[in-house]
Protein backbone atom coordinates (compact mmCIF):
# COMPACT_ATOMS: atom_id res chain seq x y z
CA UNK A 1 0.00 0.00 0.00
CA UNK A 2 3.18 2.22 0.95
CA UNK A 3 4.55 2.30 -3.01
CA UNK A 4 1.29 2.64 -4.29
CA UNK A 5 0.72 5.82 -1.98
CA UNK A 6 4.37 7.37 -2.95
CA UNK A 7 3.16 6.60 -7.15
CA UNK A 8 0.45 8.21 -6.50
CA UNK A 9 1.93 11.05 -4.85
CA UNK A 10 4.19 11.07 -7.82
CA UNK A 11 1.88 11.57 -10.14
CA UNK A 12 -0.27 14.73 -8.18
CA UNK A 13 3.02 17.06 -9.22
CA UNK A 14 2.57 17.84 -12.78
CA UNK A 15 3.94 20.80 -13.87
CA UNK A 16 1.30 24.14 -14.32
CA UNK A 17 1.83 26.36 -17.63
CA UNK A 18 3.84 29.41 -16.47
CA UNK A 19 3.77 32.37 -17.94
CA UNK A 20 4.05 34.88 -20.72
CA UNK A 21 4.04 38.12 -21.74
CA UNK A 22 3.60 40.13 -24.76
CA UNK A 23 4.50 43.89 -26.21
CA UNK A 24 1.81 45.85 -26.84
CA UNK A 25 1.46 48.00 -24.16
CA UNK A 26 -0.91 50.98 -22.92
CA UNK A 27 -0.76 54.02 -21.33
CA UNK A 28 -3.68 53.51 -18.61
CA UNK A 29 -5.29 50.24 -17.37
CA UNK A 30 -8.77 49.82 -17.84
CA UNK A 31 -11.23 49.45 -15.11
CA UNK A 32 -12.04 46.30 -16.49
CA UNK A 33 -8.55 45.31 -16.36
CA UNK A 34 -7.85 46.18 -13.04
CA UNK A 35 -10.72 43.39 -12.26
CA UNK A 36 -9.21 41.14 -14.34
CA UNK A 37 -5.46 41.94 -12.11
CA UNK A 38 -7.18 41.43 -8.40
CA UNK A 39 -9.01 38.28 -10.01
CA UNK A 40 -5.97 36.78 -11.36
CA UNK A 41 -3.95 37.82 -7.66
CA UNK A 42 -6.67 36.61 -5.14
CA UNK A 43 -6.82 33.26 -7.96
CA UNK A 44 -2.96 32.56 -7.51
CA UNK A 45 -3.39 33.06 -3.70
CA UNK A 46 -5.71 31.10 -3.30
CA UNK A 47 -4.36 28.50 -5.33
CA UNK A 48 -0.65 28.64 -3.54
CA UNK A 49 -2.75 28.35 0.34
CA UNK A 50 -4.48 25.25 -0.72
CA UNK A 51 -1.06 23.88 -2.00
CA UNK A 52 0.44 24.55 0.98
CA UNK A 53 -2.09 22.86 3.10
CA UNK A 54 -1.76 20.26 1.05
CA UNK A 55 1.84 20.14 2.11
CA UNK A 56 1.64 20.54 5.74
CA UNK A 57 -1.41 17.23 4.76
CA UNK A 58 1.98 15.16 3.58
CA UNK A 59 3.94 16.11 6.09
CA UNK A 60 1.65 14.09 8.26
CA UNK A 61 1.03 11.27 6.46
CA UNK A 62 2.29 7.93 8.61
CA UNK A 63 2.75 5.66 5.49
CA UNK A 64 5.46 7.18 4.03
CA UNK A 65 8.83 8.02 4.99
CA UNK A 66 10.86 11.66 5.52
CA UNK A 67 13.07 11.10 2.24
CA UNK A 68 9.93 10.58 0.41
CA UNK A 69 7.90 13.48 2.03
CA UNK A 70 10.22 15.34 1.03
CA UNK A 71 10.49 14.44 -2.69
CA UNK A 72 7.08 15.32 -2.60
CA UNK A 73 6.85 18.13 -0.77
CA UNK A 74 9.93 19.62 -2.87
CA UNK A 75 8.10 18.51 -6.30
CA UNK A 76 4.80 20.29 -4.80
CA UNK A 77 6.89 23.38 -3.97
CA UNK A 78 7.95 24.01 -7.38
CA UNK A 79 4.85 24.26 -8.84
CA UNK A 80 3.82 26.42 -5.62
CA UNK A 81 7.07 28.92 -7.18
CA UNK A 82 5.94 29.72 -10.63
CA UNK A 83 2.56 30.70 -8.74
CA UNK A 84 4.06 33.34 -7.24
CA UNK A 85 6.46 34.73 -9.92
CA UNK A 86 3.24 34.61 -12.07
CA UNK A 87 1.41 36.86 -9.11
CA UNK A 88 4.24 39.09 -8.92
CA UNK A 89 4.17 40.09 -12.27
CA UNK A 90 0.33 40.22 -12.45
CA UNK A 91 0.48 42.55 -9.30
CA UNK A 92 3.53 44.85 -10.98
CA UNK A 93 2.40 44.97 -14.79
CA UNK A 94 0.53 48.37 -14.54
CA UNK A 95 0.62 49.26 -18.01
CA UNK A 96 0.80 46.52 -20.42
CA UNK A 97 -2.74 45.18 -20.62
CA UNK A 98 -2.44 42.56 -22.98
CA UNK A 99 0.82 41.18 -20.93
CA UNK A 100 -2.19 41.38 -17.86
CA UNK A 101 -4.36 39.35 -20.00
CA UNK A 102 -1.93 36.60 -20.95
CA UNK A 103 -0.88 36.60 -17.46
CA UNK A 104 -4.37 35.81 -15.66
CA UNK A 105 -4.91 33.40 -19.15
CA UNK A 106 -1.97 31.53 -17.71
CA UNK A 107 -3.33 31.25 -14.09
CA UNK A 108 -7.02 30.45 -15.66
CA UNK A 109 -5.07 27.72 -18.34
CA UNK A 110 -3.52 26.37 -15.17
CA UNK A 111 -5.93 25.39 -13.32
CA UNK A 112 -7.31 22.02 -15.26
CA UNK A 113 -4.03 20.72 -13.33
CA UNK A 114 -4.65 22.13 -10.17
CA UNK A 115 -8.18 20.88 -10.26
CA UNK A 116 -6.55 17.52 -10.18
CA UNK A 117 -3.90 17.86 -7.94
CA UNK A 118 -5.45 19.44 -4.85
CA UNK A 119 -8.35 16.59 -5.10
CA UNK A 120 -5.82 13.65 -5.54
CA UNK A 121 -3.60 14.87 -3.17
CA UNK A 122 -6.09 15.50 -0.80
CA UNK A 123 -7.70 11.88 -1.01
CA UNK A 124 -4.25 10.11 -0.78
CA UNK A 125 -3.69 11.92 2.12
CA UNK A 126 -6.99 11.15 3.53
CA UNK A 127 -6.89 7.03 2.31
CA UNK A 128 -3.43 7.58 4.52
CA UNK A 129 -5.20 8.53 7.49
CA UNK A 130 -7.36 5.87 7.26
CA UNK A 131 -4.72 2.72 6.73
CA UNK A 132 -3.53 4.50 10.45
CA UNK A 133 -7.29 3.20 11.46
CA UNK A 134 -6.56 0.20 9.91
CA UNK A 135 -3.12 -0.28 11.50
CA UNK A 136 -4.91 0.10 15.06
CA UNK A 137 -7.74 -1.73 14.42
CA UNK A 138 -5.40 -4.97 13.42
CA UNK A 139 -3.14 -4.47 16.36
CA UNK A 140 -6.73 -4.53 18.33
CA UNK A 141 -8.02 -7.38 16.63
CA UNK A 142 -4.46 -9.61 17.82
CA UNK A 143 -5.24 -8.39 21.53
CA UNK A 144 -9.43 -9.26 21.35
CA UNK A 145 -8.67 -12.45 19.80
CA UNK A 146 -6.77 -13.81 22.86
CA UNK A 147 -9.83 -13.01 25.17
CA UNK A 148 -12.66 -13.70 22.93
CA UNK A 149 -15.01 -16.84 23.82
CA UNK A 150 -17.78 -18.78 21.91
CA UNK A 151 -20.31 -15.74 23.17
CA UNK A 152 -18.50 -13.02 20.99
CA UNK A 153 -17.24 -15.03 18.27
CA UNK A 154 -19.84 -13.65 15.75
CA UNK A 155 -19.07 -9.77 16.51
CA UNK A 156 -15.56 -10.41 16.72
CA UNK A 157 -15.74 -12.07 12.56
CA UNK A 158 -18.17 -9.05 11.74
CA UNK A 159 -15.06 -6.64 13.43
CA UNK A 160 -12.90 -8.36 11.55
CA UNK A 161 -14.70 -8.55 8.31
CA UNK A 162 -14.74 -4.49 8.37
CA UNK A 163 -11.46 -4.07 9.38
CA UNK A 164 -10.83 -5.95 5.77
CA UNK A 165 -13.34 -4.31 3.59
CA UNK A 166 -11.86 -1.12 5.23
CA UNK A 167 -8.79 -1.83 3.33
CA UNK A 168 -9.95 -2.61 0.33
CA UNK A 169 -11.78 0.51 0.38
CA UNK A 170 -8.35 2.18 0.78
CA UNK A 171 -6.49 -0.18 -1.73
CA UNK A 172 -9.79 0.82 -4.56
CA UNK A 173 -8.91 4.69 -3.79
CA UNK A 174 -5.06 4.50 -4.04
CA UNK A 175 -5.10 2.49 -7.44
CA UNK A 176 -8.02 4.46 -9.28
CA UNK A 177 -6.79 7.82 -8.15
CA UNK A 178 -2.97 7.54 -8.44
CA UNK A 179 -4.21 6.46 -12.25
CA UNK A 180 -5.65 9.93 -12.92
CA UNK A 181 -4.05 11.94 -15.49
CA UNK A 182 -4.29 15.83 -16.08
CA UNK A 183 -7.31 16.34 -18.76
CA UNK A 184 -5.28 18.47 -20.51
CA UNK A 185 -8.78 20.52 -21.99
CA UNK A 186 -10.73 17.45 -22.81
CA UNK A 187 -14.15 17.64 -21.27
CA UNK A 188 -14.97 13.63 -21.79
CA UNK A 189 -11.92 13.32 -19.62
CA UNK A 190 -12.04 15.94 -17.02
CA UNK A 191 -15.62 14.30 -16.54
CA UNK A 192 -14.27 11.18 -16.14
CA UNK A 193 -11.79 12.06 -14.00
CA UNK A 194 -14.20 13.93 -11.65
CA UNK A 195 -16.64 10.88 -11.38
CA UNK A 196 -12.98 8.58 -10.59
CA UNK A 197 -12.77 11.60 -7.42
CA UNK A 198 -16.03 11.28 -6.40
CA UNK A 199 -15.80 7.78 -5.98
CA UNK A 200 -12.69 7.49 -4.79
CA UNK A 201 -14.86 10.40 -1.97
CA UNK A 202 -17.37 7.45 -1.48
CA UNK A 203 -15.24 4.76 -1.10
CA UNK A 204 -13.01 6.75 1.88
CA UNK A 205 -16.81 7.70 3.43
CA UNK A 206 -17.87 3.42 2.87
CA UNK A 207 -14.10 2.65 4.53
CA UNK A 208 -14.54 5.16 7.77
CA UNK A 209 -18.04 4.11 7.83
CA UNK A 210 -16.46 0.39 8.32
CA UNK A 211 -14.10 1.53 11.00
CA UNK A 212 -16.89 3.45 13.00
CA UNK A 213 -18.96 -0.09 12.75
CA UNK A 214 -15.81 -1.93 14.01
CA UNK A 215 -15.47 0.35 16.83
CA UNK A 216 -18.89 -0.24 18.13
CA UNK A 217 -18.11 -3.93 17.48
CA UNK A 218 -14.91 -3.83 19.58
CA UNK A 219 -16.88 -1.58 22.35
CA UNK A 220 -19.40 -4.65 22.57
CA UNK A 221 -16.78 -7.32 22.51
CA UNK A 222 -14.96 -5.68 25.78
CA UNK A 223 -18.27 -4.82 27.53
CA UNK A 224 -19.32 -8.43 26.78
CA UNK A 225 -16.27 -10.12 28.52
CA UNK A 226 -16.03 -7.74 31.22
CA UNK A 227 -19.55 -8.50 32.22
CA UNK A 228 -19.04 -12.13 32.12
CA UNK A 229 -15.48 -11.76 34.14
CA UNK A 230 -18.32 -9.70 36.85
CA UNK A 231 -20.44 -12.41 36.52
CA UNK A 232 -18.24 -15.56 36.87
CA UNK A 233 -16.32 -16.68 39.98
CA UNK A 234 -13.23 -17.28 37.95
CA UNK A 235 -12.25 -14.45 36.21
CA UNK A 236 -9.06 -14.82 34.61
CA UNK A 237 -9.83 -12.84 31.04
CA UNK A 238 -12.04 -10.31 33.01
CA UNK A 239 -8.76 -8.54 34.29
CA UNK A 240 -6.85 -8.83 31.55
CA UNK A 241 -9.39 -6.50 29.62
CA UNK A 242 -8.57 -3.09 31.48
CA UNK B 1 57.21 -27.24 46.49
CA UNK B 2 55.93 -26.15 49.79
CA UNK B 3 52.47 -25.47 50.48
CA UNK B 4 52.62 -21.63 50.39
CA UNK B 5 53.52 -21.05 47.18
CA UNK B 6 50.74 -24.02 45.50
CA UNK B 7 47.64 -21.78 47.42
CA UNK B 8 49.47 -18.59 45.67
CA UNK B 9 49.72 -20.12 42.27
CA UNK B 10 46.05 -21.93 42.38
CA UNK B 11 44.71 -18.30 43.69
CA UNK B 12 46.71 -16.73 40.72
CA UNK B 13 44.85 -19.51 38.34
CA UNK B 14 41.80 -18.74 39.88
CA UNK B 15 41.72 -14.92 39.36
CA UNK B 16 43.18 -14.91 35.74
CA UNK B 17 40.45 -17.40 34.82
CA UNK B 18 37.72 -15.09 36.74
CA UNK B 19 39.16 -12.08 34.86
CA UNK B 20 38.77 -13.91 31.56
CA UNK B 21 35.37 -15.08 32.19
CA UNK B 22 34.04 -11.95 33.08
CA UNK B 23 35.81 -9.89 29.99
CA UNK B 24 34.69 -12.44 27.60
CA UNK B 25 31.58 -14.11 28.90
CA UNK B 26 30.27 -11.76 31.58
CA UNK B 27 30.90 -8.45 30.22
CA UNK B 28 29.65 -9.76 26.86
CA UNK B 29 26.27 -10.66 28.38
CA UNK B 30 25.20 -6.76 28.35
CA UNK B 31 22.63 -5.83 25.78
CA UNK B 32 23.67 -4.72 22.84
CA UNK B 33 22.43 -1.39 21.56
CA UNK B 34 21.92 -2.80 18.34
CA UNK B 35 18.18 -3.70 19.26
CA UNK B 36 15.80 -2.97 16.65
CA UNK B 37 13.66 0.22 17.01
CA UNK B 38 10.62 -1.75 16.39
CA UNK B 39 11.22 -3.95 19.58
CA UNK B 40 10.94 -1.08 21.33
CA UNK B 41 7.55 0.05 20.79
CA UNK B 42 5.44 0.63 23.64
CA UNK B 43 2.65 -1.89 24.12
CA UNK B 44 -0.83 -0.07 24.06
CA UNK B 45 -3.49 -1.46 25.89
CA UNK B 46 -7.16 -2.23 24.32
CA UNK B 47 -8.76 0.92 25.72
CA UNK B 48 -5.83 3.48 24.47
CA UNK B 49 -5.98 2.20 21.22
CA UNK B 50 -10.37 2.40 21.13
CA UNK B 51 -9.41 6.27 22.37
CA UNK B 52 -7.04 6.59 19.36
CA UNK B 53 -9.04 5.20 17.47
CA UNK B 54 -11.91 8.09 18.48
CA UNK B 55 -9.83 10.83 17.96
CA UNK B 56 -8.54 9.60 14.62
CA UNK B 57 -12.09 9.28 13.80
CA UNK B 58 -12.59 12.66 14.33
CA UNK B 59 -9.69 13.81 12.55
CA UNK B 60 -10.67 11.95 9.44
CA UNK B 61 -14.09 13.83 9.48
CA UNK B 62 -12.39 17.20 9.57
CA UNK B 63 -10.15 15.74 6.63
CA UNK B 64 -13.39 14.65 4.19
CA UNK B 65 -14.45 18.55 4.49
CA UNK B 66 -10.69 19.36 2.49
CA UNK B 67 -11.69 16.63 0.03
CA UNK B 68 -14.90 17.71 -0.66
CA UNK B 69 -13.52 21.11 -0.99
CA UNK B 70 -10.93 20.26 -3.28
CA UNK B 71 -13.49 18.17 -5.77
CA UNK B 72 -15.99 21.01 -5.65
CA UNK B 73 -13.64 24.14 -6.32
CA UNK B 74 -14.11 26.63 -8.42
CA UNK B 75 -11.55 29.49 -9.62
CA UNK B 76 -11.96 33.13 -8.97
CA UNK B 77 -10.81 33.81 -12.76
CA UNK B 78 -13.51 32.05 -14.46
Amino acid sequence: MNKKIIIALALIVVALPVFAQTSSTSPRMTAQAEKMRMRGTQEVERRVTNLNKLVERIDNMKHIDDNQKETIKSALQEQINPLRVLKVKIENNRENESGLKEDVKAVTDSYKNYSLIIPQGQIIAQADKLSSLIDIMMGLSTKIQAKITLEQETLFAEFNSKIEDAKNQVDAVVSSVSALVPDEGDKTKMQANRQVLKDAREKLRVGAQDIRGARKNVGDIIKSIREKGRTSSTTPETSDVQ
Amino acid sequence: MTNTPKIVLIVAVIIVLAMVWFWYGGNNTVPTPSVPVETTTAVTSIDEDIASVDAQLNSFDEGMASVDEAINDTPITQ
